[in-house]
């Protein structure tokens, strides 16, 4: 539930098109693998009925439907089948505007009489009216390209009875149906659903390819890659969204900041940061959650430096408060982080919460911990 | 409502996709159903003797044949000349049947036509014979997930159907059906396929499709779909479509991600040595390669899981290549059992929920292991008081671990951490006890094994003999307490001021700092309290034991009760810091 993981981002943030592109396949970058079995599928016309894309957001799942959609519907498609990106069905695909590619997503056009669509009503799940769209639509013969292409963004998001509904159709679909299914975890999805489907896993992408694709591929300065793909954890949209947007950034900073000077203030200070951020939490959670985050991550660089390990990037004032403190209290301050942020998230007092968290950090005193009152970047 | 119909392989348009294997190979004969046999030879009797029943309920997990014998048996009802059962697969009927354009076979999708309306419909429709063959058959697949008022309105028809109606329910989920749907049908439940058949069958396929693979990969592949044929079918499928129609054991062993990361083994070690820079050295090296997470944790609490049967001796037949036998070999012979079972349960509650691709949920759960750091709300009330309480019961010797990995800097980081208000005690209690404790209590390793026992809560007036029933229920306390304050609330309130003081065979002498509290146990609520104390002690320790409240003065010169201690918390911690002196009441 972090702020940089909401689904729908995922498939906005494709990866980089055009020139830059030309050593990653289909424009993945980090699925050499997958987009590899999938190619060779559509190649020797082996390509599955259904299929389940699983991975973190960000990790471009949406991306890698698109290019599969784009692939079987491109009008000039390269000779390894890859999709032009230039021709009329390719862009109509990356615009979402293709009548053969519906993309079925929390709040849509449902197939009842009584409510048409579910865009203004405040779904928070798939609903089953939307999946028996899904099941009359598909029984109809494509427009344009020879295929209909159904995205499930994301399976996570069907009601129970949604995700049965599909059953029969994602078993059987007609002979022109495709089916991707795009999915956080596999483990959390139907056994039923996930047995009937072709999975693919996207994984996260081992640090320094990720640094090096971000070089490469979208010209991002190597100090800052650096930083990127260390943060992303392996997901290159992530990393791109990151650097997208600046004030993700600023909010980090100074969340950090705001850690360096609470291991060092007293008791009422506490409080007054516990208020503020209660207050903030009422308006804007994700900024709260994002703000527990980067504190996790803050005391994770403290652990690591604590327990004797260097390397990836560590923040100049962890490193001063590790100075200052024993792995144990990282691990009691980051218990307490992850204990409110779940509290947080199963919506108790969150002012109670907060301020139980401020008592359970740790207070550092003494000597080397005065190093921290100058913050040194 | 909309029927769903099998396309043949013969009939999908060259530019659509070619079937998956898992529809290609759906059987067509009762022969051909792996695993079922029991199931299958009744069916087939019922279609030879020309008496099948008007209602069946096949239930199982997925995979497992349900909707393809609903299929078959369909087929062979209404087949021109069936062998012993079997549909002859060459009547206009069984061609018509196999090319999925039979008319006498309603396919209904009950997940998705679930109201009352859509059961309406059918009941009407079972009025009309059928169109060519003797029977229609109505396959209602996940029928679990009907309405109730759909299932209610279900109940007459499918008791007394027209003669030329048959209704196969099929369901994953039989325990959503209601009874009075059960009892109309004749029930089949499905077992999982063994793995012998399994394997039979994906060999079957494999041949058929000309696939190639390494002696001993079918069984791989077979032993990953636990029983469920749609999925042994479809990794197989997916195994060659990742690696081509040939496939070495290498291949099939990371498809299936069955591949066991040297970097497992290391944090095993590490959680087992408790290790902290090790351990996190290695979760960085995972995650850093982009390993997912949760996979690595999940092979490190296998192998972990192997350690204790080869430490238990029950490892004769592991599923490993002799390198990674011989490093768990090496790993279980230097380690003991609670350090393994304590090393299990740290990474096997890993709880991932919210963030299921982030490395931190692990790294929290192995640094709280290696460094002992138990939350505050899940710390025992058993604090160790006083020197000596921890001194009368004897400790098993700590195996030599790495309290801390930079031994050098430790000294330094030593005196600001006995200032840190949330251990007013620290100064004056040694490390070790208290590591110990928290330890213990996470660990709760089995009985054989030598007990670390925890202190007793109490600091005790006399040094006296304690026999071995004493020493045991004063060990017991705490759990005696948790187990009373669940029973009755009052109960464990008082037991907070309580302590075993004899115990002569089956009577225990409680003692209790005061003497309304004697009075309260012994007659309060018709003796409700005490009742509740006793069942506590027969929780706790399996024992019966009657219960003799006393008053112990003794108990209260011995200073405020540790778990007034323990159990006051930020406020008090707080109230102290400012300079509050906690008073004797």
């Amino acid at each position: 539930m972090s702020t940089d993981a909401t689904p729908t981002d995922a498939s906005d943030a494709p990866a980089p098109s055009g020139p830059q592109a030309s050593e990653a396949p289909w424009g993945i970058v980090g699925h050499d693998h997958a987009v590899g079995a999938l190619r060779r599928a559509v190649e020797a016309g082996r390509l599955a009925h259904a299929y389940l894309f699983t991975g973190p957001p960000g990790a471009g799942k949406g991306a890698l439907a698109t290019r599969l959609a784009q692939a079987l519907s491109c009008d000039t498609p390269a000779e390894d089948s890859a999709p032009c990106l230039v021709c009329r069905s390719c862009r109509q695909v990356e615009a979402g505007e293709s009548p053969d590619i519906e993309r079925i997503r929390i709040g849509g056009v449902c197939d009842e009489s009584g409510h048409p669509d579910h865009s203004g009503d405040r779904s928070t799940r798939i609903r089953i009216c939307q999946v028996r769209r899904v099941e009359r639509v598909a029984s109809l013969a494509p427009f344009r390209s020879r295929r209909r292409i159904f995205v499930i963004d994301t399976a996570d998001d069907l009601q129970t009875e949604a995700a049965h509904a599909l059953l029969k159709t994602l078993e059987e679909p007609p002979p022109t149906v495709l089916l991707l299914m795009l999915a956080t975890d596999g483990d959390a999805l139907l056994p039923t659903i996930r047995s009937r489907c072709q999975e693919i896993a996207l994984r996260p992408m081992p640090a320094p390819a990720l640094e090096a694709a971000l070089v490469a591929h979208a010209g991002i300065a190597e100090h800052e890659a650096r930083e990127l793909s260390a943060l992303a954890q392996g997901r290159y949209g992530l990393a791109m969204r990151m650097h997208a947007d600046p004030s993700l950034r600023v909010l980090r900073e100074t969340a950090a900041e705001e850690m360096a000077r609470l291991v060092l203030a007293d008791r009422n200070e506490r409080f007054d940061a516990a208020e503020t951020l209660a207050q903030r939490w009422t308006r804007e959670r994700d900024s709260v959650l994002a703000t527990l985050d980067t504190w996790r991550g803050w005391w994770r660089d403290v652990l690591q430096v604590t327990a004797g390990l260097e390397g990836g990037v560590i923040s100049e004032s962890a490193r001063a408060a590790s100075e200052a403190c024993a792995p144990r209290d990282a691990v009691l301050a980051l218990q307490a982080i992850q204990r409110a942020r779940e509290h947080l998230l199963a919506n108790t007092n969150a002012q109670l919460v907060l301020e139980v968290l401020m008592l359970d950090l740790p207070v550092l005193a003494g000597k080397e911990a005065r190093g921290l009152a100058t913050p040194a970047g | 409502m909309k029927e769903l119909i099998a396309s043949d392989p013969a009939e999908v348009a060259p530019a659509a996709t070619q079937q998956v294997l898992y529809r290609k190979w759906r059987p067509r004969r009762f022969g051909d159903v792996y695993g079922q046999t029991p199931i299958t030879r009744t069916l087939r009797n019922a279609v030879a003797g020309g008496t099948p029943s008007h209602a069946y309920l096949f239930s199982g997990p997925r995979g497992t044949g349900k909707t393809t014998t609903g299929r078959i048996l369909a087929k062979a009802v209404n087949c021109a000349a069936p062998m012993e059962g079997e549909p002859d697969e060459a009547c206009p009927s069984c061609l018509s049947y196999n090319a999925g354009r039979a008319l006498d076979l309603i396919e209904l999708d009950a997940a998705s036509n679930r109201g009352i309306d859509e059961i309406r419909d059918l009941r009407e429709g079972t009025g009309y014979a059928p169109s060519s063959g003797r029977f229609k058959v109505y396959l209602i697949d996940e029928v679990h997930m009907l309405t109730d008022a759909a299932f209610n309105a279900l109940l007459k028809t499918l008791e007394e159907p027209p003669p030329h109606v048959i209704f196969i329910l099929a369901t994953t989920e039989p325990h959503k059906i209601p009874a009075t749907i059960t009892s109309r049908c004749q029930r089949f439940d499905f077992r999982r396929i063994t793995l012998s058949a399994t394997v039979e069958r994906v060999e079957e396929i494999g041949a058929g499709e000309g696939f190639e693979l390494e002696a001993g990969g079918y069984e791989l592949v077979a032993r990953e779909a636990t029983g469920s044929l749609r999925d042994a079918i479809n990794l197989l499928d997916q195994l060659v479509a990742y690696h081509g129609r040939s496939l070495t054991l290498d291949d099939i062993r990371s498809g299936l991600g069955l591949v066991v990361d040297s970097r497992a083994y290391e944090m095993a070690r590490a959680a087992v040595t408790r290790d902290l820079r090790a351990g996190l050295e290695a979760l960085n090296a995972a995650r850093d390669d982009g390993i997912e997470i949760r996979a690595f944790v999940r092979e490190v609490v296998s192998a972990l899981r192997l350690a204790l049967l080869l430490k238990a001796g029950a490892g004769e037949e592991l599923p490993l290549s002799d390198a990674q036998a011989e490093e768990l070999r090496t790993l279980a012979a230097g380690a003991q059992v609670a350090d393994i079972v304590a090393a299990l349960r740290a990474l096997g509650e890993v709880d991932f929920a919210g963030d299921a691709y982030d490395s931190l949920p692990a790294e929290i759960a192995f640094a709280s292991l290696a460094t002992g750091a138990v939350p505050a709300s899940a710390t025992p009330a058993s604090v160790p008081a006083a020197p000596q309480a921890a001194a009368a019961t004897p400790a098993r010797p700590a195996p030599p671990r790495a309290e801390r990995p930079a031994p050098a800097r430790a000294p330094a980081r030593e005196a600001p951490r006995t200032e840190a208000p949330r251990r007013p005690a620290a100064s004056e209690v040694p490390a070790a006890p208290q590591a110990e404790a928290p330890r213990a209590a996470s660990a709760a390793p089995p009985p054989a094994e030598p007990t670390p026992t925890p202190p007793a809560p109490f600091a005790l007036p006399d040094g006296g003999e304690v026999s071995d029933d004493l020493r045991m229920l004063r060990e017991q306390w705490d759990a005696v307490r948790t187990a009373a304050r669940k029973i009755d609330f009052k109960a464990g309130a008082l037991l907070n001021t309580g302590f075993v003081k004899s115990v002569q065979d089956d009577r225990v002498v409680v003692g209790f700092r005061f003497e309304n509290h004697v009075d309260m146990v012994r007659d309060a609520e018709g003796g409700r309290v005490r009742q509740a104390i006793e069942q506590a002690l027969s929780e706790a320790t399996g024992r019966q034991f009657t219960v003799e409240p006393v008053h112990w003065e003794e108990l209260q010169q011995a200073g405020p009760s540790p778990a007034r201690q323990s159990s006051g918390g930020h406020m008090v911690e707080e109230a102290q810091r400012l300079g509050a002196v906690p008073l004797d009441e």
